[in-house]
């Protein structure tokens, strides 16, 4: 009995560091990758390689918030104009994937705030009148079932709405999205448990 | 409604969508407002031309105040009739030349003169200064 546990403990320790390597050479591939990104001379090659592997995930992750495509697509520039300004600064402290995701949910929370401000109303109304008139977009082609799910996102608090639309249609790890909001695995699991019962009721009495 | 349950298994998409080939566009539009240089860099000031330009501006420097000094120290000599007008406006008396004479400048004037000795005798009762001279 002792020598199976010991053998399973020594193929947990070799998994583990496995995952240790493996995140090692993925920083060092990340940090190569930033220093072609600050180079003059590999600059553009390197934004453009960047443009195309980010381009898609910071998209949908903004589209989820703010709804619209022409604001989702407003937003998205503004994103990458922020990387390529600040890409200087960063540390290298969290992943390069997590500074942008971090980018990109500020400039779209803050692109709705500064809507709801210009029409003098809140941030909930301005994405509530969206979601209302999503059947006439025409860069919307869900059913029914997914325009409700849409409404019953919106009755989320911010943080819980950012989490399940990460997790559920982005399919991130909670690991990763602990890094991108600064919040701890456990409560991210929390407050998607309690936003899927939301969004169940919602919907069943809809 | 029927229960509606959240599936992990079996997740309902967004709805949202793209215009036709907005993600193919979107790099392109972007390079357009990003200020990235196509091109490699060539730096405005090359570190060893400053070199080779810094050393060489020491020397025509030093050459400049070399030929400078040289023209500053040239001593043009005067004619002798200059020397005389000047000795005259400048009041010169025979004892102001006497204190400018050194050895080798009498050695120089040592010229022997064939003179009389009633001359000799002529200018000797004329000087007054001859007691003196027979002291010194």
């Amino acid at each position: 009995m002792q020598g199976f546990f010991l053998l399973n403990l020594e193929i947990w320790l070799n998994l583990l560091q496995i995952i240790k390597s493996k995140k090692k050479i993925i920083l060092e591939e990340e940090s190569v990758f930033i220093k072609q990104l600050l180079d003059l001379k590999t600059q553009n090659d390197a934004f453009q390689k960047l443009l195309s592997i980010y381009q898609k995930p910071l998209y949908h992750h903004i589209r989820n918030i703010v709804l619209n495509h022409d604001d989702a697509d407003d937003v998205l520039q503004n994103t990458f104009i922020k990387v390529f300004q600040y890409l200087k600064n960063f540390k290298g402290e969290s992943k390069l994937f997590s500074w942008m995701y971090r980018i990109a949910t500020n400039e779209a929370i803050t692109f709705i705030n500064q809507k709801a401000k210009k029409n003098a109303t809140t941030s909930e109304a301005v994405q509530t009148k969206i979601v209302d008139n999503l059947k006439a977009d025409a860069y919307f082609d869900g059913d029914e079932i997914q325009i409700k799910l849409q409404k019953a996102i919106l009755t989320l608090p911010e943080k819980q709405k950012l989490v399940f639309n990460m997790r559920y249609f982005q399919d991130l790890k909670y690991e990763e999205i602990s890094e991108i909001l600064g919040t701890s695995v456990g409560a991210l699991k929390a407050s998607y448990h309690h936003a899927v019962k939301k969004i169940e009721d919602f919907v069943k009495h809809s | 409604m029927e229960d509606f349950k959240i599936q992990e298994d079996q997740k309902l998409k967004s709805g949202f969508k793209t215009p036709e080939l907005y993600f193919e566009s979107f790099p392109e539009r972007m390079m357009t407002q990003i200020p990235i240089k196509n091109t490699c860099v060539i730096p405005l000031f090359n570190r060893r031309k400053k070199w080779y330009l810094a050393a060489a501006a020491v020397l025509i420097l030093a050459l400049s105040i070399t030929i400078v000094q040289k023209m500053s120290t040239q001593i043009i000599e005067p004619d002798g009739a200059t020397l005389e007008d000047y000795l005259v406006s400048a009041n010169t008396t025979e004892n102001n030349l006497v204190d400018l004479l050194d050895e080798e400048d009498i050695k120089s004037l040592d010229v022997s003169y064939d003179i009389e000795d009633q001359a000799i005798e002529d200018l000797l009762s004329q000087n007054t200064n001859l007691e003196q001279y027979i002291i010194d």
